[in-house]
């Protein structure tokens, strides 16, 4: 234990800072680290709009894009994937970072798009990094590299569609899990923000949402058994998916040809309630 | 000690609950102090766009300014970061808006410095005395722009709330219009905030057509903004990066609507428009007070609109067709203001802007005579030597000159006709 310490410490000043960095960045088990990557799938659509990036620490805000970075199978580094504006995309607490890959890439028609093509080519291996240079809101870096591995697929053309998700029942007097298979991969803030449970009078119902087969599935736990309701599904017609697809219209829509459809509110489902056993 | 700690906290936790909608008067600093904007009198609303909030501070009552006089304050950016102590690389400036009774300019500006960013208003007069603004004696009230669930639903991982990027504020008549992009799925908005704040707001997602993109936008953000009465409609004036001129009558801003934005310009490609404000001005051709839009860009030269233009082409259908290389839809008058990265609407003579000096590197804080939209300084040419003689058919000239000297704090060297000179 002390050994490693000492390697860490020693490693750190070798890197680049100096002993009282290090010193204030200790122990090990409070340094910060990457703690979760949305999507978590392992293959992602070519025109994948956005990874989410969270940290277990408030981190600082500029110059974060020099330690992420895109690379591909062997690890070079690929340039001009992400959009670096003057939009810095964090979460107030600073734990979540939005990375959006460069719109003008992503669309198709655009003078990015025709110059470049996107970032991410079919069948190829892709490796997202956050190099340990990162720094937290304290200063200090990250305990270790974060690398994801994933493999770039086809282009999701296929808009959300709550006729096609399929719903599971409730049972009557208990808190049995209600799940939600989406159709396809969805955007993991959308499944956190846009999707609810609501009774006959309209109040949200109270419980805890859960994600399962990565962002494909949406899991609901209610906090008290199920009653003797009408409940319902409500959505939120902003929802999107992974790349950035609507119920209302496509994220890659070249022309005024296909307008987008009207938003009319939340869209409301029915949730079938039986008795008895499953 | 611990037990007190918590109970200061929960205290805190309790004020800044209730700081939504009330005026509170021992102030916390805001994370950040981008867009300006003033209301009537002496309300200055701050943009916090990290904190996802708007923060409307209560100055002191001013003294009204009485003369109109224009800032040549070249250099301001050293004296300022002399004020503050930090280097000038440090700072990066945001804003500038004019007090609208004493005139004084406040300057929006933040300090990067240990990893930490730290915002300052400055204050300034057209003397040159800068005053670092205190923040925290200011009484104030603030409106949270957060995008949080606020019901009882609880997630597999902490999911913190998403904040709203504020890309620019416009207050008109109790309004304030926010635009914004949503920090978490970069999706953009337009709300309509009433002031002075209470719980509720009006949120609007806008889509465009984009000429150079020949394709709708639901996503793209409003860079900048201005609300203004087009032919007795309050209509909001909105630049889009790369760069179509939108119109949005505010009646459109229902909660919830989808509101199609009418492109009435493209003003080319390439570019990233920075501030759009509106203001009247003398027409000296037409000899009468006009109403313009100036919008002010960060590759191209500023485009000043007429009003009266805005209308004809807001009447008319919106570009439809794709637009690459040119302008297009209403005339625009290119003006020489490159270099200018925001400005204010001063007074009836004036418009007060935040300049990079494309010469030194430093930010000037200088006015520009609306009309002229130059300053004479800034060149060197024929009539600037000693023995010129301006002739009698040259008197606008002169005249016009004399003026832009006295403007630009050079009224030493305003010249006289020829012949009387000779005396």
């Amino acid at each position: 234990m002390k050994l490693a310490l000492l390697l860490k410490l020693a490693l750190g000043l070798a890197f680049s800072s100096s002993l009282a960095f290090a010193s204030t960045c200790q122990p090990a088990t409070e340094q910060v680290k990457v703690s979760a990557v949305y999507p978590t799938a392992d293959t992602l659509p070519e025109n994948l709009l956005r990874f989410y990036i969270y940290f277990s620490q408030p981190m600082q805000r500029e110059d974060i894009l020099s330690s992420i970075f895109l690379a591909d199978a062997d690890g070079n580094k690929l340039d001009g994937v992400f959009l670096d504006n003057k939009f810095d995309l964090w979460s107030p607490d600073n734990t979540r970072l939005t990375l959006l890959f460069d719109p003008g890439r992503v669309k198709t028609g655009l003078v990015a798009h025709n110059a470049m093509g996107r970032a991410l080519i079919p069948g190829n291996e892709y490796q997202l990094i956050v190099n340990a240079s990162a720094q937290s809101a304290n200063g200090c870096m990250l305990a270790s590299r974060f690398v994801k591995t994933f493999k770039a697929s086809v282009a999701d053309y296929e808009l959300p569609d709550v006729k096609q998700w399929k719903i599971s029942s409730l049972i009557l007097g208990s808190r049995n899990a209600l799940s939600v298979e989406l159709n396809g991969v969805m955007d993991h803030v959308s499944l956190a923000y846009r999707v609810r449970v609501k009774d006959k009078a309209g109040e949200t119902v109270a419980g805890k949402i859960d994600l399962s087969k990565q962002e494909q599935q949406w899991v609901f736990v209610p906090a008290q058994p199920w009653k003797r309701d009408s409940y319902r599904l409500v959505v939120d017609p902003v929802l999107e998916d992974v790349a950035g697809n609507r119920m209302t219209g496509l994220f890659d829509q070249p022309s005024l040809a296909k307008e987008s459809t009207e938003q009319k509110g939340w869209i409301s489902i029915d949730i079938n309630l039986i008795e008895g056993e499953l | 000690m611990r037990k007190s700690k918590m109970l200061v906290r929960s205290i805190i936790a309790a004020l800044s609950i209730g700081a939504v909608s009330l005026t509170v008067n021992a102030g916390a600093i805001p994370e950040s102090a981008t867009i300006l904007e003033f209301a009537e009198q002496n309300t200055l609303f701050v943009a916090d766009s990290d904190g996802g909030q708007i923060v409307a501070y209560t100055l002191p009552k001013a003294q009204p300014a009485t003369t109109s006089a224009s800032y040549n304050l070249e250099g301001a950016g050293r004296k300022i970061a002399k004020l503050l102590g930090v280097d000038s690389s440090l700072i990066s400036y945001h804003d500038i808006a004019v007090h609208p009774v004493s005139k004084e300019a406040y300057v929006s500006l933040s300090i990067q410095k240990d990893g930490k960013r730290s915002p300052v208003i400055i204050r300034v007069n057209q003397a040159g005395d800068f005053v670092k603004v205190n923040l925290k004696s200011l009484p104030h009230s603030v409106k949270k722009l957060t995008d949080t669930a606020t019901d009882n639903v609880k997630f597999w991982r902490d999911i913190p709330a998403t904040t709203l990027g504020i890309t620019d504020l416009d207050y008109v008549n109790g309004t304030l219009y926010v635009s914004s992009l949503s920090t978490g799925e970069f999706a953009s908005t337009l709300r309509k905030i009433s002031y002075p704040f209470d719980k509720t707001s009006t949120t609007a997602n806008v889509e465009i057509y984009h000429t150079v993109h020949n394709q709708t936008e639901t996503r793209a953000p409003i860079r900048a903004m201005t609300v203004l009465d087009i032919d007795g409609v309050e209509t909001v004036v909105a630049a889009y990066t790369c760069t179509p001129l939108v119109t949005i009558p505010t009646a459109a801003l229902k909660d919830g609507a989808h509101v199609k934005g009418k492109t009435i310009a493209e003003l080319g490609y390439g570019n990233t428009p920075l501030d759009v404000i509106n203001f009247s001005a003398f027409n000296q051709q037409a000899q009468k007070m006009e109403d313009f839009v100036l919008v002010l860009h960060k590759e191209r030269s500023a485009d000043l609109i007429r009003v009266s233009d805005l209308a004809n082409a807001n009447k008319k259908e919106g570009l439809s067709t794709p637009e690459m290389w040119a302008k297009a839809g209403v005339a625009t008058r290119p003006v020489p203001l490159a270099g200018v990265l925001q400005a204010a609407d001063q007074d009836e003579q004036f418009i007060a802007t935040l300049k990079r000096n494309l010469t030194t590197g430093d930010i000037d804080l200088v006015s520009f005579r609306k009309g002229a939209y130059f300053r004479l300084n800034d060149f060197i040419s024929e009539y600037n030597f000693d023995d010129y003689q301006y002739m009698p058919e040259q008197e606008m000239f002169r005249n016009f000159q004399n003026l832009l000297k006295t403007d630009s704090g050079y009224s030493d060297l305003t010249r006289q006709q020829a012949k009387q000179e000779k005396q």
